[in-house]
């Protein structure tokens, strides 16, 4: 491998520093505060809208129907991740990422929601992979109502064991690169629907 | 009450009047303000360019002549009082002034600030006349006493929080302050910069003044002289008819 | 004292060539004022940001002090989870430690995401002289690339362009026009890239916090370009430097609370990734190797100075949107990867014996702004100003220390300041009155523009 510093060779240039390690430091960590509070399915749904994304509760048994209604009509096959409940033309992670950049809609289930950001969380592990609700212009994540926290971190707080990724999604992919004007759909899904379960 | 008064240098080089007419305020405010004999600057202009020798210098010549009595020292200036009441005690540490220094930060107040303060506290009787129609003491006319609007002073806003005391020390003497677009944003004199970067410099100065200028009034005021002077000379180049007065002159009750 | 070598060119006059470009001004002046707009319009939405705000800053001076132990316990734990963390002293070692991955990787398309140390490196110039095709993916950093340009700001690196600019340069990129209406714009970025995320060989993107706890990066973005860089290529290497870090999801939660809001002025970004090492068996996609490389650069001669402060920089960009001389100027004029205040403070910083970098202390009229909205309250033009104490003396010319040493032995005396007060009185009316004056030194800059007093 290339030369590199090696590691106690570069933190003993930061020890000599006045800085040098003090005893133990905590900081204070206070929790945010909002102005408007979201909480619950309503407050999710209502932050997720104001991004620009859409979003409905169903019962549980009806997210079959949900998710067909919203792929109706679309150019291109509906991917689902492997053990969600849903009729797919392609399922994750059989189909490859060649085959899912071709879907027009990825399905996958978000393992908690914060409602006060509208930000659904999605771990690596539990869809198998990250390219289905990457790839695919539109997304559909499905979440059960009864995860939903508050706000991010008190879901990083309480989650134990960590995934090679956890990427929170707060809405739909956006860019202000070009006058600083917004625009929906850049790299990731510009069309992001979440349906409550539950 | 007795209170120091400290005009700056730039006023008393360019504008004695404003001096002059701060401490004719202060009177009509029932204060007896004394003139610090032997001041001459508070440091600011080395200070800021990154000379503290040069600064350090200058301004223990004010510091002495401020003396070490317990009354408050009132500047008419907004970025003089900040230097003095905010970076006085470093630019003194470790020296046999330190001390002092401190003690001079601590009864540093600026003019409006000054004015207002006490207005809270003291009887409303004290405060200057509310006509507040200046004349005999500016050396420009009259200013007519309508409308004016406030330049906001970068330290005086943010370091000291005068923007609200101009307003008030305004609006008591019965002056309606108006607001300009973009009044938190920085005329572009700051000391040395205005001429070791003329051309922003002057860049900034032409956003403040269209701003200033799009409020339709004419009459322009601060608690500071050096952006007013910086402004003026940027509007007289562009032929704006814009009046530039410290708020001094505009409280000055007259002779 | 060292003699001042001559700058080539200098701020001033980068600066007097960007004041004469309305177009970049106009573009500059309305992007800044959104974004400050945006910026307080989310930092309203907080009921104690001012709490935040102070602790953010506590957790980032408590990070400096603790820096070793954090980084050790961070590597420690990604390492353990099978992630390689690279130490680099300098841009060279983590140019070559860049390079030799991309080389054993054999890969030939790299795709980019933002990253402000990959700038400050010059990585894409080792890069392709090494024959790799680095595609930079971030919207404005794609336009910047197109355009040849270093970016002008460190979270909206194209502001300074305008649609029609931004069209011309993708249309000739696609060879065929491409229409100036901005979603038409994205929507070619979106397709042209796309292909690059599938092809490429190794991914690379910046880190926005590095979590020791976990031994996660956390690195935000909007687009997804970040995510895609950092799932799809067969290899991710993070850049970051070596202050970037939090102790726990505690501190990592008053960080977010604040990053996207002074940066862009949402709550969240779209996208917070937490990647906690490569892919795990069972996965299907997600990177087999990850690699995070540390970047020193002239950081630990700052740490436990006067000045690390400025090493608690979050990189929100919002003392560039209030910077009344950044809104002139635009971030070019800098110079430098790191533009606007925070720029001015850690370019000299990191570069302590360039004098280009260190005349950046002066291109401020220490207003305060960058100050008072800072998100973890560094006191950027209080660091300006010790900067200017440090160098400027320095730096001057013979000439600049004489006067200002003449100007203080003059005004620290009664008789003399006595003697100029009435100079003035009878020079300047009469300067007033004179047709021709010689334009020289401060009277010819102070008449650049404006009338004498
Ligand atoms: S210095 Fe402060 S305001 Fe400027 S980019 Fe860094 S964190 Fe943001």
């Amino acid at each position: 491998m290339s030369a590199c510093t090696p590691r106690d060779e570069f933190l003993g240039r930061l020890r000599t520093g006045a800085a040098g390690g003090t005893g133990p430091i905590a900081p204070p960590t206070p929790r945010a505060r909002f102005v408007r509070a979201r909480t619950g399915p309503d407050g999710f749904m209502a932050a997720w809208r104001a991004l620009g994304g859409t979003a409905e509760r169903v019962p549980t048994d009806e997210l079959r129907g949900a998710v067909a209604a919203f792929a109706a009509g679309r150019d291109g096959p509906l991917l689902a991740a492997a053990g969600l409940d849903v009729d797919a033309d392609l399922r994750w992670p059989d189909c490859g990422s060649q085959a899912a950049a071709g879907a027009a809609v990825g399905v996958v289930r978000a393992v908690a929601a914060a409602a006060q950001t509208g930000t659904a969380l999605l771990r690596a592990d539990d869809n198998r992979g990250r390219a289905a609700s990457l790839l695919p212009p539109a997304c559909v994540l499905v979440i059960d109502a009864g995860t939903i926290v508050d706000t991010l971190g008190d879901y990083l707080r309480g989650t134990g064991d960590l995934p090679s990724q956890l990427v929170a999604v707060t809405g739909p992919s956006r860019s202000a690169d070009i006058e600083s004007t917004l625009v929906i759909g850049v790299h990731g899904p510009g069309d992001v629907h979440a349906i409550l379960t539950g | 009450m007795v209170v120091r008064f400290f005009a700056s240098c730039l006023v008393e080089l360019l504008q004695p009047n404003v001096g002059a007419a701060a401490q004719r305020v202060l009177r009509a405010g029932g204060h007896d303000p004394q003139p610090v004999r032997g001041a001459t600057c508070c440091g600011q202009p080395a200070y800021n360019a990154g000379y503290a020798g040069e600064a350090r210098r200058v301004a223990r010549r004010t510091l002495r002549a401020l003396g070490d009595a317990d009354t408050a020292c009132v500047v008419a200036s907004g970025s003089c009082a900040t230097m003095m009441s905010h970076h006085w005690p470093e630019l003194f540490e470790g020296t046999a002034d330190a001390d002092a220094a401190r003690r001079a930060a601590a009864r540093t107040v600026e003019l409006t600030a000054f004015l207002t303060g006490t207005a809270a506290a003291g009887s409303a009787g004290d405060r200057p006349p509310a006509s507040g129609t200046g004349d005999g003491g500016s050396a420009q006319e009259p200013d007519g006493g309508g409308p004016v609007v406030v330049h906001d002073s970068c330290h005086a806003l943010r370091e000291l929080g005068a923007g609200a005391t101009v307003r008030r020390a305004l609006a008591d003497a019965g002056r309606t302050p108006t607001e300009a677009q973009g009044t938190e944003r920085c005329c572009g004199f700051g000391g040395s910069f205005s001429v070791k970067m003329p051309a922003v410099s002057v860049a900034m100065a032409d956003e403040k003044l269209d701003n200033l200028a799009a409020t339709g009034c004419m009459q322009i005021t601060s608690c500071d002289l050096s952006c007013l002077l910086h402004l003026q000379g940027r509007a007289r180049r562009r032929g704006l008819a814009l009046r530039f007065d410290h708020v001094a002159s505009l409280l000055d009750p007259g002779t | 004292m060292s003699a001042p070598t001559a700058t080539p060119v200098s701020f001033g006059r980068r600066a007097g060539r960007a004041l004469g470009d309305d177009r970049m001004r106009a573009a500059i002046a309305r992007g800044t004022g959104l974004m400050v707009q945006r910026r307080h319009e989310a930092i309203a939405e907080l009921r104690n940001a001012d709490e935040l705000r102070d602790a953010a800053s506590v957790i980032r001076a408590a990070a400096l002090q603790r820096l070793p132990e954090l980084l050790e316990r961070w590597s420690d734990n990604l390492g353990a989870l099978g992630g390689h963390v690279h130490w680099a002293s300098d841009a060279d070692e983590a140019n070559a430690i860049v390079a030799g991955i991309v080389a054993r990787r054999g890969a030939k398309v790299i795709a980019k995401g933002k990253s402000m140390v990959s700038e400050e490196i010059h990585l894409n110039d080792v890069l392709e002289r090494a024959g790799a095709d680095v595609v930079e993916t971030d919207l404005g950093e794609f336009i910047q690339q197109l355009a040849g340009e270093p970016p002008s700001h460190i979270v909206a690196p194209a502001m300074h362009k305008d649609r029609f600019e931004v069209a011309d340069l993708l249309s000739a990129d696609r060879g065929a026009p491409v229409s100036p209406e901005i979603t038409a714009e994205a929507a070619y970025a979106r397709r042209r890239l796309r292909q690059a995320f599938l092809d490429a060989g190794v991914g690379i993107t910046g880190v926005n916090f590095a979590v020791a706890a976990t031994g996660s990066i956390c690195l935000v973005e909007n687009e997804g370009n970040g995510r895609m860089c950092s799932s799809l290529p067969p290899t991710h290497i993070a850049l970051m430097g070596l202050e970037r870090i939090v102790a726990d999801f505690d501190e990592l939660d008053v960080m977010l609370n604040l990053l996207a809001r002074s940066a862009t002025g949402q709550a969240l970004t779209t996208y917070t990734n937490i990647i906690t090492g490569p892919r795990r068996p069972g996965e299907v996609d997600g990177p087999e190797e990850l690699h995070v490389v540390v970047l020193d650069g002239g950081r630990s001669a700052v740490v436990g100075t006067r000045f690390s402060p400025a090493l608690h920089c979050i990189r929100c960009g919002a003392c560039l949107n209030v910077c009344p001389v950044y809104r002139q100027v635009g971030g070019h004029t800098y110079d430098s990867v790191y533009s606007g205040p925070i720029g001015a403070v850690l370019t000299p910083l990191l570069k302590p014996t360039d004098p280009a970098a260190r005349e950046l202390a002066e291109a401020s009229s220490l207003c305060g702004a960058c100050t008072e909205i800072c998100p973890v309250r560094i006191p950027l033009h209080d660091l300006l100003l010790q900067l200017r104490h440090r160098d400027a003396r320095a730096d001057a010319s013979r000439l600049r220390r004489a006067g200002f040493w003449l100007w203080s032995q003059a005004w620290s005396r009664r008789w003399s300041f006595g003697a100029m007060v009435l100079g003035a009185r009878v020079v300047l009316p009469l300067l007033r009155r004179l047709r021709w004056l010689p334009d020289i030194g401060w009277l010819g800059a102070w008449r650049q523009g404006r009338e004498l007093p």
